[in-house]
């Protein structure tokens, strides 16, 4: 951005100035006005529900929140799933991705033009989801296991060929002659000064890799049925997807053997479990603000 | 003393490997991660062209001579009714919403850029980029809000106005205008970076030479700035064509609420939904098999003929 704004004649008129900024008003208010609706019923009592739905309660009440920390279990479990997957994925991924780069962007590597080849065809061509599916249950034995959430998103293609662009354009050439010269192997060279020095880079890569394992659902969806290995957002999804659900879950936690007889603020608590797992994003989206902007110029520089 | 060149070539090759022997090493995670994951797959569709008993395995599948069909699975998808509803929501989908992805973006991004308050702008990014990094399950919860039948914000204001309360996730006709929508609301704000960091990167003098000229600030951005935004914007229209035959699973399955259900099959069904549908809920996995196949190649088609197309305009921008 340019550090000396324009002369102060050279803009667009007050009138227009004041049009833009209703419009991105507007914008603020539809992006923030779901979040309001969804707390705002999850403090509701779930009867006066009936009357539909509002942002400030007509009948205050934790109803939801308490039935919803009945299946705390659940939560915390989906939580501890979600944690682990995130961690130990991106860190994984992160590991593989700049090992693989690290190499691509020697010039005196002799196989770099087959391993881009060997990358590049899987972008064009893929067997589809039938076969992958038939690799990961029958080949891999990955089905209800934790490393089905994490060996299958362990790669990406465009992040090795991002981090080699990155890793060409900001380490000189200098640095690996004297890495060499001091005898250095290219395993010392990788962890000594390519890691170092690709932090930001890698840092953008972990960060859009951390927001893909903590939001997945699709990998518990094609591959998960043991409810101890949900996490968070397949369990949010089975919450809305199956209307018995929660009931169930909460049934479970209580050792109520009929789950009929609970008497379930079903809506309200929905709409808890919501807030439950999205707070923690909410909450944290301050701290990693300032990563994306430079992850989209970072991203849209390629080889 | 032997120069290399008198050396047989199975010898150098496994020099060169000896020499290479720490990058190679370097390479293997990531290519035995392909090799499962990318490449075993495909002799797979190979199952397009069979018709695959509950009992076979893959390889008994594979070496009974019986149980190939040739291509009467493609036969069965392009004869059926699915094919014209998938083909024909998917294309209609993706073309809407790279349109009006484009519109959206390069007008947030053009008119963030001319907002009198710079703290503002910074507010405004901040909070209109947010949508991008929800998952499709929490948007379900969102939208389920507003369009739950009964209990919905929107239901309950059609009521207030007099009007018939409206089954949302029960009848198709909203849904080509809501998915857009959605598809807008999640999408627009991240994408209008790209646009605003190329737009901050104009060099300022041209605007200055303009107002000199007496050339309105109004006139300035549909004669300078948009005109300088339109490599970017062809670029990345032409990439975005490549990827026309795939869809966002969680748009089209979650953010519906469909889940299992089929009820807004005509509106909401696309390739990628149809697939799973086909291997996850039905079982037949040649057919899904076929689909996939189908899909992937028309896939390479567009991606090799649009990097092809973006080469001749502005190589850098071509991904090979």
């Amino acid at each position: 951005m340019s550090k000396k704004n324009w002369g102060r004649t050279n803009r667009v008129s007050f009138g227009a100035n004041i049009g833009l900024n209703c419009f991105f008003m507007l914008c603020v208010v539809i992006c923030v006005y779901p979040f309001l609706l969804v707390i705002g019923v999850s403090f509701t009592d779930n009867d006066t529900l009936r009357e539909g739905y509002r942002i400030i309660p007509k009948m205050f009440s934790m109803d939801g929140y308490s039935f919803a920390l009945n299946a705390s279990n659940a939560i915390i479990k989906a939580y501890g799933v979600t944690l682990f997957n995130t961690v130990v994925g991106t860190a994984l991924h992160v590991l593989v991705c700049s090992l693989f780069a690290f190499p691509l962007s020697r010039p005196e590597c002799k196989s770099r033009k087959f391993m881009m080849g060997f990358i590049l065809v899987p972008m064009l061509f893929s067997g589809g989801l039938v076969p992958w599916y038939v690799v990961c249950t029958q080949v891999l034995h990955l089905k209800d296991t934790i490393w089905a959430m994490i060996v299958p998103s362990l790669f990406s293609s465009w992040n090795v060929i991002v981090l080699r662009t990155f890793i060409m354009k900001n380490i000189p050439e200098s640095l690996f002659e004297s890495a060499r010269i001091e005898g250095c192997t290219e395993f010392q060279t990788y962890l000594h000064i390519v890691l170092p020095l690709s932090k930001a880079g890698i840092a953008v890569i972990a960060f859009f890799t951390a927001l893909g394992f903590w939001n997945d659902y699709w990998l518990s969806l094609m591959l998960i049925t043991d409810q101890n290995l949900y996490n968070l957002q397949y369990l949010l999804y089975n919450i809305l997807a199956r209307m018995q659900f929660l009931q169930s879950i909460a049934a479970q936690a209580l050792g109520i053997v009929s789950a009929a007889d609970l008497r379930v603020p079903q809506e309200t608590a929905r709409m808890a479990m919501c807030v439950l797992t999205v707070g923690p994003i909410i909450l944290a989206y301050p701290f990693f603000q300032r990563f994306f902007v430079k992850g989209i110029t970072l991203g849209s520089i390629k080889g | 003393m032997k120069t290399s060149k008198a050396l047989p070539w199975y010898s150098r090759c496994w020099k060169a490997i000896k020499r290479e022997r720490m990058y190679l090493l370097m390479y293997l995670p990531g290519v035995i991660w392909l090799l499962f994951f990318a490449y075993l797959p495909l002799p797979g569709v190979l199952m397009a062209f069979q018709r695959i008993s509950i009992s076979g395995t893959f390889l008994h599948n594979l070496f009974n001579p019986t149980r190939w069909v040739g291509f009467a699975n493609f036969g069965a998808y392009f004869n059926s009714p699915d094919f014209l509803n998938t083909i024909r929501n998917t294309l209609a989908y993706n073309i809407t919403f790279m349109a009006l992805g484009l519109a959206g973006a390069v007008f947030v991004a053009v008119s963030a850029n001319e907002l009198w308050n710079r703290k503002l702008v910074k507010l405004y990014q901040t909070v209109i980029i947010f949508p991008a990094f929800l998952s499709w399950v929490i948007v379900s919860y969102l939208l389920y809000s507003m369009l739950n039948p009964q209990l919905g914000v929107v239901n309950g204001l059609l009521t207030q106005l007099g009007f018939e309360p409206i089954n949302w996730y029960g009848e198709n006709k909203a849904w080509p205008i809501l998915l857009p929508l959605l598809n807008i609301w999640k999408g627009v704000g991240l994408s209008s970076i790209y646009y605003f960091a190329a737009i901050t990167g104009i060099d300022q003098e041209i605007y200055e030479y303009a107002e000199i000229d007496g050339i309105s600030r109004f006139k300035q951005i549909i004669h300078i700035t948009l005109p300088l935004l339109k490599p970017t914007m062809i670029v990345l229209t032409i990439l975005g064509l490549g990827g026309i035959i795939r869809t966002d699973f969680g748009l089209f399955y979650v953010a519906t609420l469909q889940m299992g259900r089929g009820a807004l099959y005509e509106t909401v069904s696309t390739i990628d939904t149809y697939t799973y549908t086909l291997l996850m809920q039905s079982g037949r996995v040649a057919l899904g098999t076929a689909v996939g196949l189908f899909q992937s190649v028309v896939g390479l088609v567009m991606i090799v003929g649009v990097n092809m197309i973006v080469r001749k305009i502005d190589r850098d921008s071509a991904i090979f």
